[in-house]
Formats: structure tokens, C-alpha cells, sequence
């Protein structure tokens, strides 16, 4: 267990060493500054237009810094060969991943705190709302967020760094589509078609369920229960990814 | 040694499978039960907070067309969805008009909108802004103003206009022939319900949407009741003017020989003396079409 921890912190370290917390300022620029324009240019809903925006950066910066620092977590480690000095201690490999992921997940935290103390500061100097409804947005964008960096992780595990990001990516693409893939399912008169959609649904992460981005900026809150149930979907798929990163990584030779 | 080895091994990887497995099912559960959760304005209003298409259209750089797709296909499930209120029916306008306003040359949104607006929601002024609009990007496009002439024809009760909309399609390529001849029709006699049920026949050909074609139908069978209440209002006149009263039941108009048989109601309903004396009246339909009346 002590192993995990000093793996995680090494690699918040090495984050923190790769400049990583330097994307707030780019974060704070662009969200103070869009809405400095907007200001100007709308006359009317400036307000939902800035939550928009926060909602929407945060989404954002957070599933960029996912996709491509999970994908760099092993393979980077594999490419310096840094990996073997490692394993050459008594560390097991799932020590090894989930050290690594937990790292990541500390950095994103302090990352998506910051933003959101940005955001919530923005707001207030606009003198616009601050509802629960943008809390919870957040909270299901962080849920988000460890989902991607699970999948970032899993592909990288056996696949290069170009190869794994282009899977998460379009996962994550096809997991903000899925909610159609079951329209279309309910819709069909074909079973085959009926059936593959339907696979294909459950297969695929619904990340549309934890995105309330929308309603959350006119400030329409999710009941707890519905963000409870959400959170946990995206935590279980998340920890099936990680098991599933695990025994890939269990059996890879270097 | 070697033998406990491999037993380990494979209680080892029966438990990392079970776990796997479980996770997996656990994960669908969650889903499911997030899906019966989530409040329905989550997904009925998703549309709603669409922003304006000229935002959108920069925001997708240059695919355009895609993303006008994708928000179509979501529009489609959405209108086949719900029984629509008036709120929904806005909002459903508003997609179609972002749809439109990112990819002005997806002509079959104006024509599904601008039917379904015009024909199955009534919201009239909705279907002839988007129609308008379409028009506006695709000069070409026979069945847009077409569709416009059906707007101010049937709901507007404006057969000039309409006649004006049915004369520019019929200028278009691809336009059908019989076209100019049922815009003069349409202006000179108005007031006729022939000239209507026409129209609406031409118009159902032209439709391929199942439940567009039923309110079409629906349509086509209103106008049928108001031909034969005038045919038999007629026979209601002549009779007084033979009589010097009314009569008591319609079937007497068939025993003195003044029509040959009462009409079959296409809704299922019968035809019945009204009053006012000497008007008939439908137990299925109890409106009267305004449009196809002389003025």
C-alpha cells in the first residue's frame, strides 16, 4: 500500500516538475478575458454565457490534461526505461498502475480546485448567481475526468502514446454519443441492428450522464440521487479500466 | 510445489475475472438506474440550451456539415418523442433554426420543419420563417415554397398568397407540371373545395413522413365533409323552396327524389340537420372549414 503512495507522489511531483499547473494561467486568461468580451459584446444572458464558459473549460482543460499526460504516465516510463529500475524493487505492477493513476488523479484535483476557485471568483466579480446546480456540474466533470484518465491509462498500457490518445479520444467522443446509439436502438425495426446498438450502448462509457454542463449554467440543479448513481457509474467503469490496465500490464514483456 | 503453484495461479485469475466481472455488471446496474433517474428535462430541454448556430458554426471549424447532422438526428428522436406542448414545439423550431442557420443547404430540415411545423403542430408562423429561410439559401428548391403555399393556403386562409408561392415553385427545376395550372385554380376559384382537395392530394403524394401523410389524410377527409355538407345544404334549399319547410331528417330528401343517397361520412359519423334550419351539420366534425368558403 506505502508502495502506491510513493509512486503517486513521485508522479504529482514529476508533474508539477512537467509545468503541468502552468494550463491555470492559460485557464484564468482565457475565462476572465472571454468574459470581459462578453460583457461587451451581449447585452442580455452575460451571465450563463460566463458559467457556460467555466463549465465548459473546465470540462475541457481537465480531459486534455487527462488524455495526454495518461497516456504518457507508462509509456514514458517504458520509453526512458525508467520502468525497469522500478520493477527491479519489491513493487508489484498493480502497485505500479495504480500509484501511477493516483498521482495524476492528485494533480488533477489540485488542477480542477484551482479552476473552480477561479470560476467561482469570476462569477462573483460578474455579480452572476453561484448556484448548487454548477457544484454539482463540476463534481460530475471531475468523475468525468478520472474515467478518461483510466482509459488514458488502459491504452497505454499496450499501445504507444500516438496510438493511446487517438483511442481515448475517440472513446470519448463515441461516450458523448452513445445517449443516440440508444435512441436509435428503441427506434429500429431491425433485432440485429437493435441488438448491436444496444451492445454497443452498454459497452461504451455514457459520458453523457455525467455531463449537466447545460442546465447546470441556467442554474436548474440533478437530484443528489441521480448525481450519486451517476458518480458511481463512472467510478465503477473507472475501476474496471484499472483492473483491466492491470492484468494487461501483469502480463506485457519489456 | 509446482502443483500449488498453478492452483494459486488460477484461483488468482479466477478472482481477478470474478472482480472484473463484477465491476462490469455493477457498472451497467449504475447505468441503468442513472438512466431511470435522470430528471426527464434533462433530456427533453437538452435541446433547449442549444446555442445560436452562428456561435456553433464557429466552434466546429469547418465541420459543418456534420454537426448539423448530428444535431438533426438528435432533433429527429426529440420530435418523434414527445406529444408536443407549445414550449416544445419553440424549442423544436429553435433547433431546426440552428440546424439550418450552421448548414443553410440541409434542405430536407426545412422541408421536414417546415411541414411538421405547419401541418402537424400548427404553429404556422414558425413554419413559414424556417420555409422562408430555406428559401432564401436554396432558390432551387421546388418543394419549399411549395410547402409555403400549402401554409398560407390552408392555415392563413390567404389563397393569393398561396397562389404567389405555388407560381414561384412551379418556375423552379424539377417542379411538377400540373403546378401552374393549380395556382391559377387556387386564385380564381377560392372558395372551392375541389381546388383544395387537389392540393392536399398532391401534397400527400409529396410527403413521405407516416404521420404527416395520416394529418394529411385527416385534412383531406375535413375537406370531403365540407363538400358534402355544401352538396347537401344545397338539397336543403331546394327542398325548402319546393316544400315551403324544412325537412325533418336528411333521409327525406333521398324519398322526395331531391339527391340520390346521402354521402358516407369519411370519420365515421353521420350527417344530421343542424341549426341554424336548413344546415347540416357532421357528428364526427363540428368545425367548419373557413378556407374553402366564398367570402
Amino acid at each position: 500500500m506505502w508502495s502506491v503512495v510513493v509512486i503517486a507522489l513521485n508522479t504529482f511531483r514529476e508533474n508539477l516538475r512537467d509545468k503541468i499547473l502552468y494550463n491555470l494561467v492559460f485557464f484564468a486568461l482565457l475565462l476572465i478575458g472571454a468574459s470581459i468580451l462578453l460583457a461587451d459584446l451581449t447585452i442580455m444572458e452575460h451571465h450563463r454565457m460566463i458559467a457556460d464558459m467555466g463549465l465548459a473549460a473546465i470540462n475541457l482543460v481537465g480531459v486534455v490534461i487527462a488524455i495526454f499526460v495518461g497516456i504518457g504516465l507508462v509509456g514514458k516510463e517504458i520509453e526512458r526505461r525508467t520502468v525497469y529500475t522500478i520493477m527491479a524493487r519489491p513493487i508489484r505492477r498493480t502497485q505500479f498502475i495504480l500509484g501511477k493513476y493516483l498521482g495524476l488523479v492528485m494533480t488533477l484535483s489540485v488542477n480542477m480546485a484551482v479552476m473552480m476557485a477561479v470560476f467561482l471568483a469570476t462569477l462573483w466579480l460578474y455579480r452572476a448567481p453561484v448556484h448548487g446546480a454548477l457544484v454539482q456540474a463540476v463534481s460530475l466533470i471531475f468523475v468525468e475526468v478520472l474515467l478518461v484518465t483510466a482509459m488514458a491509462l488502459f491504452f497505454s498500457t499496450f499501445s504507444t502514446s500516438t496510438l493511446s490518445a487517438s483511442f481515448t479520444i475517440g472513446l470519448f467522443i463515441v461516450g458523448h454519443l452513445t445517449m443516440d446509439l440508444k435512441g436509435i436502438a428503441e427506434k429500429s425495426q431491425s433485432e440485429t441492428v437493435k441488438a448491436v446498438t444496444t451492445a454497443a450502448y452498454y459497452i461504451f462509457p455514457n459520458l453523457e450522464m455525467l455531463n449537466v454542463k447545460g442546465q447546470a449554467a441556467v442554474g436548474v440543479g440533478v437530484p443528489y440521487a441521480y448525481q450519486a448513481t451517476a458518480s458511481l457509474y463512472g467510478l465503477l467503469y473507472t475501476a474496471a479500466l484499472l483492473v483491466g490496465a492491470c492484468i494487461i500490464f501483469q502480463r506485457r514483456d519489456f | 510445489m509446482r502443483v500449488s503453484n498453478g492452483m494459486a495461479s488460477i484461483r488468482q485469475w479466477l478472482l481477478v475475472s470474478g472482480l472484473l466481472a463484477g465491476l462490469v455488471a455493477s457498472a451497467i446496474g449504475a447505468l441503468m438506474a442513472a438512466e431511470r433517474m435522470r430528471p426527464p428535462e434533462v433530456r427533453a430541454l437538452e435541446l433547449a440550451y442549444l446555442p445560436k448556430g452562428e456561435y456553433i458554426k464557429i466552434a466546429v471549424l469547418g465541420y459543418r456539415q456534420i454537426a448539423s447532422d448530428l444535431i438533426w438526428l438528435k432533433a429527429v428522436q426529440y420530435l418523434g418523442e414527445i406529444h408536443q406542448t407549445p414550449e416544445g414545439w419553440l424549442w423544436a423550431y429553435h433547433v431546426m433554426d440552428v440546424v439550418t442557420d450552421i448548414d443553410p443547404q440541409f434542405v430536407a430540415v426545412y422541408q421536414a420543419g417546415g411541414t411538421i411545423l405547419g401541418v402537424w403542430a400548427q404553429r404556422v408562423q414558425e413554419s413559414i420563417l424556417l420555409l422562408e429561410k430555406g428559401v432564401r439559401h436554396n432558390p432551387n428548391e421546388w418543394t419549399l415554397p411549395f410547402f409555403l403555399g400549402y401554409d398560407y393556403f390552408y392555415e392563413l386562409h390567404d389563397p393569393v398568397a398561396a397562389a404567389k408561392y405555388f407560381r414561384m415553385a412551379s418556375a423552379m427545376p424539377g417542379a411538377p407540371a400540373y403546378l401552374p395550372k393549380l395556382a391559377a385554380r387556387m386564385t380564381v376559384e377560392a372558395g372551392d373545395p375541389a381546388a383544395a382537395l387537389e392540393f392536399l392530394e398532391r401534397l400527400h403524394a409529396q410527403t413521405q413522413d407516416e404521420r404527416l401523410q395520416e394529418a394529411l389524410v385527416r385534412r383531406i377527409k375535413e375537406v370531403l365533409i365540407e363538400r358534402d355538407i355544401r352538396f347537401l345544404e344545397e338539397g336543403v334549399r331546394r327542398y325548402h323552396a319546393r316544400y315551403k319547410r324544412w325537412p325533418a331528417g336528411l333521409q327525406e330528401l333521398v324519398r322526395k327524389g331531391i339527391v340520390t343517397a346521402i354521402p358516407p361520412e369519411p370519420l365515421g359519423g353521420t350527417y344530421v340537420m343542424g341549426s341554424p334550419e336548413g344546415t347540416v351539420k357532421s357528428t364526427a366534425f363540428t368545425g367548419r372549414l373557413q378556407v374553402h368558403r366564398k367570402p
